[in-house]
């Protein structure tokens, strides 16, 4: 096994004097270490030789490393979209809209058809119980009040000025 | 990270927003109502009267408002309440959030445990409402109701 480590470090150029001597001798007393010498020498030749698929063109090769980066990235979006800078204001933005939207709705329902708008004052409705009523309602702009009156059929001083 | 506080930021002011907006509605009120007889007849001047009368007296043709009864309610809407104007007269008002700043009443003025006129109005603080035309004694009674 050391035998074979020595080879294989003397076919890379990587051993010493001392080593390579002592290589030398032990491949002369063994014929089988010369022909395996021989062997991974020839095969280190035919790898050389060989095209490696993707690795003869490094701009190529870099180009794929950044496709790999950019397809990393891709996925991470999927994982958080929530905090992404745009998607985090289009989410704002929504939440904003959703509660304008409600308080249009609440202010919509509450709003609807009134029987008289004064200074801040807004009558519904009015109705009265008393035999032969009429109600009225009056906003008076130079006072700002609003009057809700019921008329009360009696030919007599129910009336409003 | 910053974005992440940034997107905090507008949900914090958007819930302040709509809190703020709620907490409004809650801070106690006053409800005051003032019974008036309006008539030709004659009545002494009433300093209760003082910031109403002249307003009244633009809107209808009687020339005297004698102050006839009242009742104030410390309230916090929503709420329900009871108002005891004397001589028989009460307004049973129920008060509800109206949106915009304002207070739906739903007012019954009764004399005596009879309805004379039912009404529904989205009040503003500070402005009166005016309720009237049931006949008293050849005159009118008018009911003055305000949000303090």
């Amino acid at each position: 096994m050391k035998t074979d480590r020595l080879i294989s470090r003397h076919l890379d150029g990587e051993i010493s004097e001392k080593e390579s001597a002592l290589l030398e001798r032990e491949m002369k007393n063994d014929p089988a270490l010369v022909q395996q010498a021989r062997q991974w020498q020839r095969y280190g030749e035919l790898l050389r030789e060989s095209d490696v698929p993707g690795m003869n063109d490094p701009d190529r090769a870099w180009m794929d490393v950044r496709r790999k980066i950019r397809g990393l990235e891709q996925r991470d979006d999927v994982k958080i979209p929530l905090f992404r800078p745009r998607l985090a204001w289009a989410g704002a933005a929504a939440m904003l809209l959703i509660a304008v939207s409600v308080l249009f709705m609440r202010r919509s329902a509450d709003d609807a058809l009134p029987v008289a708008v004064g200074a801040g004052t807004e009558v519904e409705w009015v109705e009265s119980d008393l035999p032969g009523a009429v109600s009225m309602v009056y906003a008076d702009d130079e006072t700002g009040l609003t009057v809700i009156w019921v008329v009360v059929d009696e030919g007599d001083d129910g009336h409003a000025g | 990270m910053r974005a992440k506080t940034l997107f905090t930021i507008v949900l914090l002011a958007v819930a302040g927003w709509l809190g703020g907006s709620q907490a409004a509605h809650a801070q106690p009120l006053t409800l005051d109502a003032i019974l008036i007889h309006a008539n030709n007849d004659g009545a002494t001047q009433d300093s209760r009267l003082e910031h109403i009368e002249f307003k009244l007296r633009r809107i209808f043709n009687f020339e005297y408002y004698q102050y006839f009864g009242g009742s104030s309610s410390g309230v916090t809407v929503p709420a329900a309440t009871t108002l005891n104007l004397g001589h028989g007269y009460n307004l049973e008002v129920n008060l509800s959030r109206a949106g915009d700043g304002r207070v739906r009443a739903q007012v019954r003025w009764l004399k005596d445990g009879e309805s004379l006129l039912a009404t529904s109005v989205k009040m503003k603080r500070g402005v009166p409402t005016i309720l009237g035309g049931p006949p008293y004694d050849r005159g009118t009674l008018i009911v003055v109701l305000e949000l303090k």
